[in-house]
């Protein structure tokens, strides 16, 4: 071979031995913690973590991977039954008490205990990351749900838009005034038991009913306090207040038709907000509080994340490091309040952003008086629950025999699950 | 002697090379199934007998994996929402495949009969095919939707209907409206295989049956029906097997809704195993429906292939 060649090849050898030890001496010193999310929302308080990281010159970074929430539970599992989990995961409250019957979590009560603001963390989502009295997962970022209305069709209807419903007489008398031709006066989705456990249950745990028991050890779902709830809906849907197809509609089709102004009131998340004020300015709307049937009390779902460190985690030390960060003002502030999630931290609700725009302090507010069932089988649970609220809203059932025959079933799974 | 050392010699020499050439080639014939049968065990083999294996366990995703036998597939058997699943499939399946068979046949026969445009239209109606099922139930999700979707307009404007239809509220217009979309979706495939056994029918069975007397719906159910029996039988069992499997269309059109009405077996397999992780019990459902599968077709095969047909 000639020499340009010889050369050349030499040159590629050098290279290929030489270059990954190069790399290798920068690589070493800086430690990289994985972190999983399902929320994009998460993007600039990771940036913001490795922005101070290096500015501190600590040899600490965080790689994120982003997973879609219904792929969630699936690729977490394996990667934990492959020993692959990450180091943090920001995960879906509602799973957690499953991951922790499976022990997938560290332990992190001693930490958590120390924390000095540990008084104002969410309790509703604190107490999904419990397991037998120990911390595993400690909340981190908040949706909670909410009664949106557009006000702008409220003054059109010559109900006061500055006055929404507080009790279920309210809401039925608004709901028929606003309902016209090519108007709804309410819209939920009857296909989607998440979108029901957010927006619907809400209005039965307001009423005094429940899903599941304090422990999530008995199915609740026929208590006459929720039946009177889904009943209230299942009126609107015989009355025409709400779409036909309401029954099977998934999360986004009630949400596109309000956005259209097709619908004037929903019951959805904080993250409603943002995407208005952005992507529908036109739209004039306001926020309130869940009411229950006689403007008593109010409630609302405490969803969101949590964050926890897998077990079998290399870097437990620095995992905590990126939580202790994550749950501090910089970030709950800084970053979550300012785009529209709210703080864990009770400490935080009263913040320069909420004060700007007064609605989120409703839904900060809702969190307060939030709620969320425990229980380790939280999907399955969902296949009955959905039946028999399905069955409820086609009148396939009457809503007693539609709930008590899902209470069956939820029991069913509950015990065998045990 | 009459034949000497050198020649003996010779003559086994001879015979040596040909029974090792006979080898070689029976060696050279495995060798190209090799791959084949690598892949074969690899991606079907070795899952099905690690499918048998967890099918047989409490297979939590962490912790211990308990051996219980049977005890899944007793379950199984006696639970209501598994039956319910299977009951729905058989319910699409029956409904599906004669109204594909109907329409596939129709094309082919059309496209058979030699008319001008008639390559242009065998592609036109093979289209549909290779779009995947996913994206065809996204168009079709919108052709159908209640408030915006094109057919309640069309409908409307036509003033056939008053109210919107909500198509995907309930079974009794969800699984029409899915068997319509499936057929547009699949009978181009079974169109094809029809009319390749057609075209291998030869013309001169045709013109001596003409001779005879016989008239177009004559010829269509002593000749073409029977001559097509085997490309029928195959065009059905791959049909069968498909729709008995069926799990895009519903997934993404009804998610099984309202009040898992309109769940297939797949969907039961798939949410017990990846949503619930009760992977013991999905594995043994995945082990029934393959032997009641493997049954049908069995069954289909026997049936369609009873007198083979010959002129």
């Amino acid at each position: 071979m000639n020499k340009t060649r010889r050369l050349f090849l030499i040159m590629v050898l050098v290279a290929v031995l030489v270059g990954p030890s190069l790399t290798a001496t920068a690589q070493d010193d800086v430690t990289v913690v994985q972190l999983w999310t399902r929320t994009t929302s998460l993007f600039p308080a990771i940036d913001a973590f490795n922005a101070e990281m290096e500015a501190e010159g600590q040899g600490l970074r965080i790689e994120y991977t982003f997973v879609e929430n219904a792929d969630f539970p699936t690729k977490f599992t394996t990667a934990l039954a492959a020993g692959e989990a990450p180091d943090v995961v920001s995960i879906d409250l509602v799973l957690v008490p499953y991951y922790n019957s499976i022990g997938a979590f560290m332990d992190l009560t001693n930490t958590y205990e120390a924390l000095e603001y540990k008084d104002t963390l969410n309790p509703a989502m604190l107490n999904l990351g419990t397991a037998d009295g120990h911390v595993y997962a400690l909340p981190f970022g908040a949706d909670v749900s909410a009664l949106i209305y557009n006000r702008a069709l409220f003054e059109a209807a010559g109900l006061d838009p500055d006055a929404p419903p507080t009790t279920w007489a309210e809401l039925r008398a608004a709901a028929e005034a606003l309902t016209t031709d090519d108007v709804y006066g309410y819209g939920f989705s009857g296909g989607s038991p998440g979108g029901l456990m957010f927006t619907m249950m809400p209005y039965a745990w307001a009423n005094g009913g429940q899903w599941l028991n304090e422990d999530g050890t008995v199915s609740e779902l026929d208590d006459p306090k929720t039946v009177e709830a889904v009943q209230f809906f299942v009126d609107m849907i015989n009355d025409g207040l709400v779409p036909p197809g309401t029954a099977t509609y998934s999360y986004d089709d009630f949400q596109n038709g309000f956005k259209q102004e097709k619908i004037a009131m929903m019951t959805t998340g904080n993250f409603v907000i943002s995407d208005l004020t952005t992507n529908f300015p036109d739209i004039d709307f306001g926020v309130a509080l869940i009411p229950g049937q006689d403007g008593k009390s109010f409630s609302a779902f405490a969803g969101g994340d949590l964050i926890a460190i897998p077990n079998g985690s290399k870097h437990p030390e620095e995992a905590w490091q990126v939580i202790e960060f994550m749950l501090s003002d910089a970030i709950q502030v800084e970053v979550f309040a300012k785009n529209g999630q709210i703080p864990v931290r009770s400490d935080l609700y009263g913040n320069a952003y909420f004060e700007a725009e007064p609605r989120y302090q409703v839904f900060a507010k809702a969190l307060t008086v939030a709620y969320v069932p425990y229980t380790t089988v939280y999907n399955e649970l969902y296949d009955p629950f959905l039946v028999g609220m399905q069955n409820a809203f086609t009148g396939e059932k009457s809503v007693e025999e539609a709930l008590a025959d899902a209470t069956k079933d939820m029991q069913a799974v509950i015990d065998r699950s045990r | 002697m009459n034949v000497s050392i050198s020649q003996h010699m010779r003559s086994s020499a001879i015979v040596f090379h040909v029974i090792l050439r006979r080898a070689c080639q029976r060696l050279a014939g495995y060798i190209f199934i090799l791959p084949a049968v690598v892949l074969e065990g690899l991606f079907f083999g070795y899952p099905l007998l690690r499918t048998l294996y967890i099918s047989l366990h409490d297979w939590p995703v962490l912790g211990t994996k308990h051996y219980i036998g049977l005890e899944n597939y007793d379950y199984i058997l006696s639970n209501e929402q598994f039956w319910e699943a299977m009951r729905f499939t058989g319910l699409y399946t029956v409904v599906v495949t004669p109204a594909i068979f109907i329409v596939a046949f129709g094309l082919a026969v059309l496209v058979n009969q030699g008319l001008p445009g008639t390559t242009f239209f065998r592609s036109v109606y093979f289209v549909p095919v290779v779009i995947s099922f996913v994206s065809s139930s996204l168009i079709w999700l919108w052709i159908y939707h209640d408030l915006y979707g094109i057919l309640n307009y069309i409908l409307r404007e036509l003033h056939l209907i008053t109210e919107p239809i909500v198509w995907m509220g309930e079974r009794k217009t969800s699984l029409p409206a899915i068997v319509i979309m499936i057929v547009w979706k699949t009978a181009g495939f079974n169109m094809v295989i029809l009319l390749a056994g057609m075209q291998s029918i030869p013309e001169q069975v045709y013109e001596s049956a003409a001779l005879d007397g016989a008239n177009f719906v004559q010829r269509m159910r002593h000749i073409t029906l029977p001559l097509l029996r085997p490309s029928f039988a195959l065009a059905m069992v791959v049909s069968v097997a498909g729709s008995v499997l069926a799990f895009d269309q519903f997934k993404v059109m009804t998610r099984g809704g309202p009040a898992n009405t309109t769940r297939t077996i797949m969907m039961y397999i798939y949410d017990t195993s990846f949503a619930y992780f009760r992977l013991g019990e999905g594995a043994a459902m995945a082990i029934l429906l393959m032997v009641m599968l493997i049954a049908l077709s069995v069954v289909q095969l026997r049936v369609l292939q009873r007198q083979a047909v010959e002129y």
